[in-house]
């Protein structure tokens, strides 16, 4: 499993696809990631990028303002990203975490099959693979996949606060993926635009460059500029 | 890389169950119900004219079995197919064991009889009718005749049915026995004509509910429901 952070571009592009309530965008990111425990990991990992706390507004009946939360809060119960053998009918399911790829969540709930009686699938042969399905075993198969995987998915928090009122469950459906993106990608897209565009211009960045990079790192970069800007003003 | 191709033949190869048709007693394996299948329902479903759905679902029925079976078929084996294919992806309907459905009809097709010959008149048309169990090849010309009208629902549910049907008028008289001449007499005969043969055609489809157990050809919500 590939674990990096989201890029600047991600950051950009996730931040687009909140303000724009671009649904065929936010699969066209997710399905970018190996599987959901990918995703969430490198979400995780980005927000903690040199930082011992994160603060998230929260919103509820009798409270509204920020909360702070360290790194054992934030994405909590995050399963293990391993596969298991299981037995179906006669034949041997490798199963794994699903991607987010369909917009149908049974679907991308099947794609925890990874592999039948050791042929490797792919997630796009799922919709093939399902329809041969005798209805019985499919019927198995998905129970054992919501049983089993999606249920420790929806066992994950975004956050976990002590009172029960501030915290933040995660749940393998499309609102949850984008309740995922509303909560922990809270970014101006202004703001990210307008360093982009001091970067390319003033430092000699390109478009591609922002592929490699943070936020975090693009920050540190613009207040180096900035520094130098200054001194040479002086 | 995939290897979908494979995976797909291993679970073919694992897809077939074992029938005793209890009909012909002939022991036949047929492809289990796929989800494949059940998706063709959910697109019939999605129609809205309602003499489209019900013509489509019994010609889904149709194919269904004509995809699995090569020979022609009574009309007893055709609905238990059905009633075998439902019930290994599905043991119970409405909260019943088709298990129930399936050791009855075993029990009982022997003893299942259609009703005789019927006379009527309606003005001066005298009417002779016989009935059937048609066979597969039968309800499948049948289902080919008919259109997406009401009229014709009727005609596949009731004709199918008949054998034969003579008419006499005075000293003239003529008898339609196949499918073609079956459905120009319906389609002149009066409502009181239709309604004697579908009497009839109520008791047999009464009989084959006691011994299935479940409205296995009209029931919509059979199949989807597995």
């Amino acid at each position: 499993m590939k674990l990096n952070l989201l890029t600047y571009n991600d950051v950009e592009n996730v931040t687009k696809i909140i303000v724009n309530n671009n649904i065929e965008g936010l699969f066209e990111f997710c399905s970018k990631y190996n599987n959901v425990i990918e995703l969430l990991l490198n979400f995780k990992n980005t927000l903690f990028e040199n930082k011992e706390t994160i603060s998230v507004n929260v919103s509820v009946d009798n409270f509204k303002g920020d909360i702070i939360l360290d790194r054992k809060d934030s994405l909590v119960n995050l399963p293990e990203d391993k596969t298991h053998d299981v037995i179906v009918g006669n034949l041997k399911l490798q199963i794994g975490f699903p991607v987010i790829k369909y917009k149908n969540f049974e679907l991308n709930k099947l794609t925890c099959i990874k592999s039948v009686d050791g042929f490797d699938l792919k997630d796009d042969d799922i919709i093939q693979l399902v329809e041969s399905m005798p209805i019985a075993m499919y019927k198995e198969v998905y129970d054992y996949i919501e049983n089993n995987v999606i249920s420790n998915l929806n066992n994950v928090y975004l956050y976990y606060t002590k009172n029960e009122l501030y915290r933040n469950k995660f749940e393998f459906t499309l609102e949850g993926i984008i309740n995922l993106f509303v909560t922990l990608c809270k970014y101006d897209i202004e703001y990210l635009t307008k360093i982009k565009l001091i970067l390319i211009k003033e430092g000699n960045f390109n478009l591609q460059d922002f592929n490699y990079i943070t936020v975090e790192q693009a920050n540190i970069f613009y207040k180096l500029l900035k520094e130098l800007y200054d001194e040479s003003d002086k | 890389m995939s290897q979908i191709n494979n995976i797909i033949k291993l679970i073919e190869s694992n897809n077939n169950c074992k029938i005793t048709l209890p009909d012909c007693k002939e022991e036949v394996e047929v492809k289990r119900y796929d989800i494949a299948s059940l998706n063709t329902i959910n697109n019939i479903f999605t129609k809205t004219d309602s003499n489209e759905i019900v013509l489509d679902y019994y010609k889904y029925l149709i194919k269904l079995v004509k995809n699995r079976i090569n020979t022609n078929l009574s009309y007893l084996d055709f609905l238990f197919i059905l009633l075998y294919i439902r019930y290994n992806e599905n043991d119970t309907y409405e909260n019943n064991p088709l298990k129930d459905s399936i050791d009855n009809v075993y029990e009982d097709i022997s003893s299942f009889e259609l009703p005789e010959q019927i006379d009527f008149t309606d003005g001066s048309v005298k009417y002779t009718v016989n009935f059937e169990l048609p066979d597969f090849e039968k309800i499948q010309a049948v289902i080919k005749l008919c259109r997406n009208n009401a009229a014709d629902v009727l005609f596949y549910t009731v004709f199918k049915f008949v054998k034969d049907i003579t008419v006499e008028v005075g000293e003239e008289s003529t008898t339609a026995e196949t499918v073609q001449d079956l459905k120009k007499v319906y389609n002149v005969v009066s409502y009181k004509a239709l309604d004697n043969i579908n009497d009839k055609v109520d008791k047999i489809t009464s009989k084959l509910y006691n011994l299935y157990k479940v409205n296995i050809e009209t029931d919509t919500g059979f199949f989807i429901s597995a």
